[in-house]
């Protein structure tokens, strides 16, 4: 099965980039994925199946040294290690059910303001990981819902849910934040 | 703000060079394992190590096992249909759980001649393996109906196996075979040859069953 993945892996220049980003990123890769499992043997395995992942959507990145590159990596990572917790938890925290959606209508926004996409940034960095990076997956990255589902091993289902409650999550930060203001 | 808005304004967030995670410096020794297999990873036409502790790729082995496992038991079923699904166990009834155990501290010699002669005697039938000091004998009680195995060892013990009907002793050819039916309608024939007790359990008709039997030369072998 390996030599099966090794042949489809493509052109010596993919390999060579995925070579590269290993060089850089595993170590970040490492220290992301440990945070969350607290276990080194784990932690390894959930680098280890990152780059899996990567090697399939290898494409994605233009350039191993850009930090698009890193970040994209290191989501991909830090969303292998939820998925071994997870698993070793042998259950899925529930999360809750958000009865009302914020009505963004009365707020009004200079989108082209760098100030204001600071201040979007910092507000979807603060969201839990999950819904943080799937909002970098669609908008940073521009990945297709299946894009993203294989990127981070779920369903597609379950992709345009999380996106849809990481959305609703943001909306309710914008809400708060901008009714405060 | 519409949800078109709040789009590009995410999308616009995004693509600043803010940094999404913090900038790590700790430095890590991989194990020997992830290191080997990275290496497989990264490498071309290398033949990878299995990462013991790599569930994605163990995943796929397993089933390759299963198949294979799949493929090898379709293989046998398929042997066995050719035989009118005659199965075999020699020595070995773990499918039987023995109902009453007798346990004797007696000197086994003695014990074992006494039982042997008069259960010999009066049950003239059922066949019997000598191996090293293992003196054991299969035989039906035409009077209860029932399958007994004696054994010498490690301890003296007298096994009742399971309710028959009809048992009886044929010849067939250089066979002396032990023949009875159980309550399920599940034939039976019993035979020894090669210091080797055969047992044959089989669902088909006697006729067929010990047409088969006849006909089996190479499992005596084996």
């Amino acid at each position: 099965m390996m030599a099966l993945f090794l042949h489809q892996l493509g052109t010596p220049a993919e390999k060579s980039k995925l070579r590269k980003l290993y060089e850089l990123y595993c170590q970040n890769m490492y220290s992301v994925a440990y945070q969350i499992l607290k276990d080194a043997y784990l932690a390894e395995d959930a680098v280890h199946n990152a780059f899996m992942r990567v090697s399939g959507c290898l494409d994605r990145i233009s350039s191993p040294e850009e930090k698009a590159s890193r970040n994209y990596l290191l989501i991909i990572a830090r969303n292998e290690a939820i998925r071994i917790y997870q698993q070793n938890q042998k259950q899925f925290p529930v999360e809750e059910f958000e009865e009302t959606i914020p009505d963004l209508q009365n707020i009004e926004l200079e989108t082209e303001s760098r100030e204001v996409q600071k201040q979007i940034f910092e507000l979807i960095c603060s969201l839990e990981p999950i819904y943080s990076d799937i909002l970098m997956l669609k908008f940073r990255y521009e990945l297709e819902d299946e894009e993203i589902a294989n990127t981070l091993g779920i369903t597609i289902d379950n992709a345009r849910v999380r996106l849809h409650r990481a959305r609703n999550k943001l909306k309710r930060k914008l809400s708060e934040v901008y009714k405060n203001e | 703000m519409n949800d078109k808005q709040l789009n590009h304004l995410i999308s616009e967030s995004l693509k600043t060079d803010e940094d999404f995670f913090p900038e790590i410096t700790e430095m890590h020794t991989f194990s020997g394992k992830f290191n080997r297999n990275m290496k497989y990873l990264l490498r071309e036409h290398e033949t990878p190590i299995i990462h013991t502790r790599n569930r994605h790729a163990l995943k796929w082995w397993f089933v390759a096992i299963a198949v294979f496992l799949t493929v090898s038991a379709c293989s046998l079923t398929a042997y066995g249909s050719k035989t009118n699904h005659i199965h075999f166990f020699a020595d070995k009834f773990s499918e039987y759980q023995p109902l009453e155990e007798m346990e004797e501290d007696a000197p086994a010699n003695a014990k074992l001649a006494y039982d042997l002669d008069a259960l010999t005697e009066k049950y003239d039938n059922g066949v019997e393996i000598v191996n090293g000091e293992q003196y054991t004998r299969f035989f039906v009680n035409p009077e209860t109906n029932t399958f007994f195995e004696f054994s010498s060892y490690p301890k003296i013990f007298f096994r009742w196996h399971s309710s028959i009907e009809n048992p009886e002793i044929i010849t067939l050819g250089d066979k002396k075979i032990t023949y009875f039916t159980d309550k399920n309608q599940i034939h039976y024939a019993l035979w020894s040859a090669s210091s080797t007790v055969f047992v044959v359990r089989s669902d088909m008709s006697r006729e067929q069953m010990l047409q088969e039997i006849d006909l089996i030369q190479i499992y005596e072998i084996v």
